[in-house]
């Protein structure tokens, strides 16, 4: 989570929220979280979790369809 | 729940280096799907619980400035808004709370943690992205 918001705080393009799975189970349901870490990208889940920075930034730049670049 | 002695020196050393005052905001009100948690023969009372976390982390720090909200309408709440940006929605209990305090000191830091490979593949998004990490306490 701390990726997530290390993002948020560099890019104003990018918000950044935790849920606590447990207490918000309707919405952890919605969007198919079985397991977590579990990262929600543009309202769909993207992928399951924790990956070093580099992973991260690269995921976050796939599941957002942005040219990813090369990291 | 009250912090212990070693998180509370945790804390305060972590949050000890901010450059710049850090806001955060704590929306309480009726919970929009409540659920019950039993925790030491009590029902937890996620609302109260966070204030009395993030009172207790604002203690700790002149930097960081707690404001409380009460809300009358059902919501995501308890949600945590840190420096207007970082939205927690939940109590912040165990590794979460951890994150919460390096999510307050990072915001008050005048440089990111962020490699420069990643500064620099961030810089290129070219549309507004949502990121919502779902956690569990541990």
């Amino acid at each position: 989570m701390l990726l997530a918001y290390r993002s948020a705080l560099v890019s104003d393009r990018i918000s950044a929220s935790g849920t606590e799975a447990t207490e918000f189970a309707v919405a952890a349901d919605r969007h198919g979280v079985v397991s977590v870490p579990a990262i929600v990208v543009n309202d769909r889940l993207a992928w399951v979790g924790n990956v070093p920075e580099p992973r991260f930034v690269a995921n976050l730049l796939q599941a957002a369809g942005s040219a990813a670049g090369s990291l | 729940m009250e912090l212990g002695r070693p998180e509370r020196d945790a804390i305060r050393e972590l949050l000890g280096g901010l450059a710049r005052e850090v806001p955060v905001l704590l929306e309480l009100g009726p919970e929009q799907t409540p659920v019950s948690v039993l925790l030491g023969g009590r029902e937890l009372d996620f609302g109260a619980e966070t204030r009395s976390l993030l009172e207790q982390v604002a203690s700790l720090s002149d930097r960081v400035a707690l404001t409380v909200a009460e809300v009358e309408e059902r919501g995501p709440w308890p949600r945590t808004t840190i420096a207007g940006r970082l939205v927690y929605h939940g109590l912040p209990w165990g590794y979460e709370l951890s994150t919460l305090v390096y999510a307050v000191a990072e915001a008050g830091r005048e440089e990111s943690m962020l490699s420069e490979a990643s500064l620099a593949a961030l810089a290129g998004l070219e549309h507004d992205v949502s990121l919502e990490v779902f956690v569990t306490p541990t």
